[in-house]
């Protein structure tokens, strides 16, 4: 009497192999990265100017006297010539002779 | 990578001359600090085998003692020649205010570092105490001059420094005057550098007279380098208020003088 060997399901069977198959996850992994940057680049097309966080502060009030009235000091080259000037100020010149013995031979 | 070879090239190109003379220093220096440490090596052997002929006096005691004062004399001639060679290149190392002054003592350090090299032909001649004891009485006498010189040369070294650095402050300070920030308290201030500078220059010119005045006495020196020195200070201290006066004055250039008045009000 023949015995009845358990049957599997060939589509469940073919659904696990499938899942395992590195190459499917690769693919998988492709198509997902492609739909993320194909959104990215309908977010920010480009020539669209990506918004920048600091556009968000409110305008300069332009009524208000500010020192671009008058033309812009050169401070930087001011603070040079300061920095010039410290150093020289600082500047040890002490370069003091050797201490000798005159009497050598004495 | 040709490019980049080309423009590190170009860097590398140093036009200054006062870096030649800084390096030339440094060098110089260097030789003295080596020349000071063989003194240094010298003069303990020279103490050592003098005490040893004290305690014996033997003829081989003697010879020692004779040979070991020749090396050190020998060491002290080499290290004085050596300070002033660097003396005489430092005093390049800044523009000088009074040429002249600065090369006659260049010159003045040059013929001097001559007597020492020919000091050495002398103490190489020198066989017994007779001849030790007149060339150290004759080198007494001429390192009076040698002193005054040398201490001469350090005074008008820190002057050229300290008008080089009047100069530079009077450059700002016209730079500074012409801005149209300039409050008219700080204007007033502006104007008071001429004055300021007059005592530097004061100050400066009674160091250099004390130098004078000692080089026209007789051959013995008096060390007029602690009052210069107290001249220059004082000079020193006047440019350091200058420069306070001015660094505060810039600072205040961002906002012109009528936001100033507005906001005191």
């Amino acid at each position: 009497m023949p015995t009845e060997t358990p049957q599997t399901n060939p589509l469940l069977t073919r659904e696990t192999h499938k899942a395992k198959n590195p190459k499917t996850i690769i693919a998988v992994t492709l198509l997902a990265l492609t739909a993320i940057s194909l959104l990215i680049a309908a977010a920010y097309p480009k020539n669209k100017p990506i918004p920048k966080a600091t556009s968000t502060t409110p305008a300069p009030n332009t009524n208000q006297s500010t020192p671009t009235d008058t033309p812009p000091i050169s401070n930087e080259l001011f603070s040079t010539e300061l920095l010039q000037i410290d150093k020289d100020l600082q500047t040890k010149q002490d370069f003091p002779p050797p201490q000798i013995d005159i009497n050598i031979g004495l | 990578m040709i490019l980049l070879a080309l423009v590190c090239f170009l860097l590398s190109i140093n036009p200054a001359t006062a870096q030649d003379s800084s390096t030339l220093f440094e060098q110089y220096k260097n030789d003295y600090s080596y020349q000071r440490d063989l003194y240094q090596q010298s003069y303990l052997n020279y103490v050592n085998k003098k005490q040893i002929h004290t305690t014996y006096g033997t003829l081989i005691t003697l010879n020692d003692k004779i040979g070991a004062t020749k090396q050190a004399l020998l060491a002290r001639n080499n290290l004085l020649r050596t300070y002033l060679m660097a003396l005489r290149t430092k005093l390049s190392l800044i523009p000088p205010m009074d040429t002249n002054t600065t090369q006659k003592l260049q010159i003045d350090l040059n013929r001097w570092e001559d007597w020492f090299n020919e000091q050495n032909t002398i103490v190489d001649s020198l066989n017994n105490d007779d001849d030790i004891s007149q060339y150290v009485s004759e080198f007494k006498k001429q390192y009076n001059t040698v002193q005054a010189v040398i201490y001469t040369s350090l005074i008008v070294d820190e002057i050229n420094l300290r008008y080089h650095t009047l100069n530079l402050i009077q450059v700002l300070s016209d730079q500074v005057e012409t801005n149209p920030n300039l409050s008219p308290e700080n204007q007033q201030w502006l104007s008071s550098v001429v004055v300021k500078s007059d005592l530097v220059v004061k100050n400066l010119n009674q160091a250099y007279d004390l130098t004078q005045s000692t080089l026209q006495r007789s051959k013995q020196f008096n060390n007029f380098y602690p009052t210069a020195k107290q001249e220059l200070n004082q000079a020193n201290n006047y440019l350091l208020g200058m420069v306070n006066g001015l660094r505060s004055i810039i600072t205040k250039l961002d906002t012109p003088p009528n936001a100033n008045r507005n906001t005191s009000n």
